[in-house]
């Protein structure tokens, strides 16, 4: 997992120590929930998003639609941890 | 007297309010949202924030009760709902004379061409299979989706009978919209840099209504 990880860029591999973190870029999109550039809510909802798929495939091309409130809840939450960093900073 | 006015806030989808207790301003706050079973939660995080002052009601866009609300703000939704010009209009109706519509809306030109980036491509994805699905399955079903663009926007709210619109800031990934019920308001052009700001001035102009006239 930490080899996937490093090898997409997402933490750091010290060869010298054989060990891995992240380097303060990393944290700061990956790890600080307060950050500006959190990204895992994006993350989050790109699989809540997915989940649906399936049944996309029996509503879109007839131009039918599908509620907000009928997606998993990975989506809104996804949507509330990306939200949440768009914030200006005073709210 | 600004203990009985309230702020409607709307965001579509679930999941628990957006404020944290300390932040939200000491006036009475409704909250409308989308039915869904998740409301509950809405207001079990309410009550563990300690924000006693915010209610949660469900309540379609077009129908949501109350009038001469000083503030209203819908949240990355907007162009979410099959209907958004009846929406505005309702907005409209139950705005006090000098309130104000804050709109946040995901970021996006107004051309095509301008949105292909990685900005417009997560936003095309989700739209894809999130927004314009939402707004099919209403009445009307406009589907602005999430890259509408401030022409867009503005065509809807213009339509719904708002007479001023102002990009009031933006990120970004997001633009905050700002709409005066009336041409007269005290808010002008100083609000440029959050919405924080424009909730605050907003406060400041209606502690001044307050004040006795010498």
């Amino acid at each position: 997992m930490a080899g996937l990880t490093s090898g997409g860029g997402y933490i750091t591999y010290d060869e010298t120590t054989n060990k891995f973190s992240l380097s303060e870029e990393q944290a700061f999109a990956l790890a600080d929930e307060e950050s500006s550039a959190y990204l895992p809510g994006a993350f989050e909802l790109a699989l809540g998003s997915l989940a649906a798929v399936p049944r996309d495939y029996g509503i879109l091309p007839y131009g039918n639609g599908m509620g907000w409130h009928e997606h998993v809840d990975a989506s809104s939450m996804g949507v509330k941890s990306s939200f949440v960093q768009v914030m200006p900073p005073t709210w | 007297m600004r203990q009985e006015r309230e702020w409607p806030t709307s965001a579509a989808g679930k999941g628990p309010p957006l404020f944290n207790g300390k932040s939200i301003p000491e006036v009475p706050i409704l909250r409308i949202r989308l039915p869904c079973t998740s409301i509950e939660g809405a207001r079990e995080s309410a009550s563990v924030t300690g924000a006693d002052r915010v209610t949660f009601e469900v309540a379609k866009a077009k129908e949501f009760p109350g009038k001469n609300y000083d503030f209203v703000a819908v949240f990355d939704c907007l162009h979410d709902m099959g209907d958004p010009i009846g929406a505005a209009a309702h907005v409209r109706q139950t705005l006090a004379k000098d309130g104000t519509w804050m709109i946040v809306e995901p970021f996006a030109n107004d051309q095509l061409k301008d949105n292909l980036n990685p900005v417009g491509r997560v936003y095309y994805s989700f739209s894809t299979l999130l927004c314009t699905p939402c707004s099919r399955s209403q009445e009307v079903g406009l589907c602005l989706g999430a890259q509408a663009g401030e022409a867009r926007i503005r065509d809807v709210v213009t339509s719904a009978g708002f007479k001023r619109f102002r990009r009031a800031t933006e990120h970004p990934s997001t633009s905050f919209t700002k709409l005066d019920r009336n041409l007269v308001t005290g808010l002008s052009s100083s609000v440029t840099s959050g919405a924080g700001r424009i909730v605050r001035k907003i406060r400041l102009r209606q502690e001044k209504t307050n004040e006795p006239s010498s």
